[in-house]
């Protein structure tokens, strides 16, 4: 029976925790890098070189090599003064009732609308969350003639007003000095918070590296080769909720707090850094010795368990099908039930719902409402624990 | 609110004829384009010539564009298989904080009232920072800039590339890793600045 902990596993893990924290100040730094504007509006070539490019259907004849042969300049030439010709020889006679040509309609591909004014002419605030630039990069008059807008106007007016209202709340959020990350704690990924969220991000301009790195991220991380498990419950706290909460996860689940030991795979630790400022356990959580050990004198106690759950509970013959796996601390060794195909208790697995239950345990339960969306700070003092799943 | 369904409606303006409505695409996502390219190309020029590549390219190929990701997705993804076929065999000599002339470009003023050797020490750090990305594989590189520095996901990474997303997670590491090991000494002289300032 391997122990939970080792002073190997302690020294793993504190390289661990610092190869992570340079993975996370490296990733600060690349996203610190600065982002300079270009030089110059480059709308106005990208229009001319469009308007430069010959139709579509000489493209594909191949107009520059076509253009480019004698034969066709010859030709052109040989065309030209036949036209000429014509053109002197014809009589002029002009007819009695002329026939009025007809004004010649613009058809349309698509019979799209013309553009809206507000969209030639952004409104001020939207050029403010864009860039602080754009004034000085406005194209030339000569080439952006001006459109000339017609009187029908198909998108609703109100709800750009309100996607611009809430736009700029968004950005004044994300530009708040003391806000360092802005979450969503979602019940599941898709949903219009997740899309307004990543709209804001896309379309806020990072003016600051510390306003940067804005992601939305997910209280845990879920092991890719296995769905539905989560491999590492992540969570930042201050020091007051981190005495809180291993509290908690003391009394829930004595025994069991215990950290990793050993390097995770390269996929784990990109997600653990990408969670930012990381902090490891330097040593394992104390383990309580039992209360009732006394009482019953020198037999072994097996830890306390929250029974809850059936997948907690060694003796219930709930979901878990896996046959339980005797582990525990040394002198102290019970039944675990496994989850998955293991065949001993992977240190650092932790049920999805063990991850809930601890997040309402701590009184911050942000999982029971899809959709309902909150932001909130990340304080930097974070910490990441790494549990064993019984 | 310059949204997805207004991008949609500029291109089928566009495609309807009135190529003017791409000149607001053009206006719209330039300036979040070129710091991506700037990054991956490592010089201002080709930035600018692959930032008119990529429009140029995006205009001609509007017809492809079904509205199934956003425009932005779409031509951001041009925008990075370009400079990902441009860069490919061509080393990066410029350091990326010098501008197209050589002037160095200033870092983001975040306090307000940033002291000038504070900002040297950034610039500083931010080209050695460079040339440390500058040095990595064009394919590494890539995947680093997309996730670090423009905050992509996982998924749209792989789908840019066009590589699993265990591949994007093992190149994000072994890049990142990478850097540590060129940023060593920068981690030293932080650390013992750091130091200084917690004496003081």
């Amino acid at each position: 029976m391997k122990p939970f902990w080792t002073p190997a596993s302690t020294a793993n893990l504190t390289r661990l925790a610092r190869q992570l924290r340079e993975l996370a100040r490296v990733r600060q730094w690349v996203v610190g890098l600065p982002r300079p504007k270009p030089p110059a509006d480059v709308s106005a070539p990208v229009l001319i070189r469009i308007a430069a490019q010959p139709p579509l259907w000489l493209r594909l004849l191949g107009w520059r090599r076509v253009a480019a042969s004698r034969s066709f300049a010859v030709g052109t030439r040989l065309a030209s003064a036949a036209a000429l010709v014509l053109i002197l020889t014809l009589p002029c006679t002009p007819t009695a009732d002329p026939v009025k040509p007809k004004p010649i309609q613009e058809t349309t591909l698509f019979d799209t609308p013309p553009i809206p004014p507000d969209l030639w002419n952004p409104p001020e605030s939207a050029v403010l969350a864009e860039s602080t630039d754009s004034n000085d990069s406005k194209p030339t008059p000569s080439a952006h003639p001006e459109p000339q807008p017609s009187p029908t106007v198909v998108v609703n007016l109100d709800v750009e007003r309100r996607h611009q209202a809430g736009r700029r709340r968004l950005v004044a959020l994300l530009d708040r000095p003391d806000v360092q990350r802005v979450f969503e704690v979602v019940e599941s990924l898709d949903g219009p918070s997740r899309s307004l969220v990543e709209e804001a991000l896309h379309r806020s301009p990072r003016r600051s590296k510390d306003y940067g790195p804005i992601t939305p991220v997910r209280r845990f991380a879920v092991d890719p080769e296995r769905p539905g498990e989560a491999i590492v419950f992540a969570m930042t706290v201050d020091t007051h909720e981190r005495t809180q909460l291993t509290d908690t996860l003391e009394q829930s689940f004595a025994g069991c707090v215990i950290v990793e030991p050993g390097s995770a795979p390269p996929p784990v630790v990109t997600l653990l850094a990408d969670m930012g400022q990381i902090d490891f356990l330097d040593e394992p959580v104390p383990i309580k010795p039992p209360e009732a050990e006394s009482s019953r004198g020198a037999g072994v106690v097996p830890p306390k368990l929250n029974t809850e759950h059936p997948d907690l509970n060694p003796s219930s013959d709930g979901p878990c099908r896996k046959p339980p796996v005797r582990a525990g601390v040394k002198g102290q060794e019970t039944d675990w039930p496994v989850s998955g195909n293991r065949s001993r208790p992977r240190l650092g697995r932790l049920p999805l719902l063990r991850a809930r239950r601890i997040g309402r345990a701590l009184g911050t339960d942000n999982f029971a409402r899809p959709g309902d969306h909150q932001a909130a700070k990340l304080r930097s003092d974070s910490i990441v624990w790494l549990l064993d799943a019984p | 609110m310059a949204g997805r369904d207004d991008d949609q409606y500029l291109v089928e303006t566009c495609r309807a004829g009135q190529s003017e409505a791409f000149g607001i695409l053009v206006r719209r996502y330039r300036d979040r384009l070129h710091p991506t390219l700037l990054r991956l190309t490592g010089r201002a020029e080709d930035a600018e010539d692959l930032l008119q590549e990529t429009f140029l390219r995006a205009f001609a190929k509007l017809n492809r564009f079904h509205g199934d990701s956003s425009f932005y997705t779409w031509i951001y993804r041009i925008a990075v298989n370009l400079a990902l076929s441009a860069r490919r065999g061509r080393p990066i000599t410029l350091p990326l904080s010098r501008g197209a002339g050589g002037e160095p470009l200033d870092p983001a003023d975040d306090h307000g009232r940033t002291d000038p050797g504070l900002r040297l020490e950034r610039a500083e750090r931010d080209d050695r920072i460079q040339n440390a990305l500058n040095a990595l594989a064009p394919d590494h590189r890539a995947v680093v800039i997309l996730k670090d520095f423009d905050g992509l996901r996982y998924e749209e990474i792989a789908e840019i590339v066009g590589i699993p997303i265990g591949t994007v997670r093992s190149r994000l590491h072994r890049a990142r890793s990478e850097l540590r090991e060129r940023l060593r000494t920068l981690f030293g002289e932080e650390s013992s600045s750091s130091a200084a300032n917690h004496r003081n």
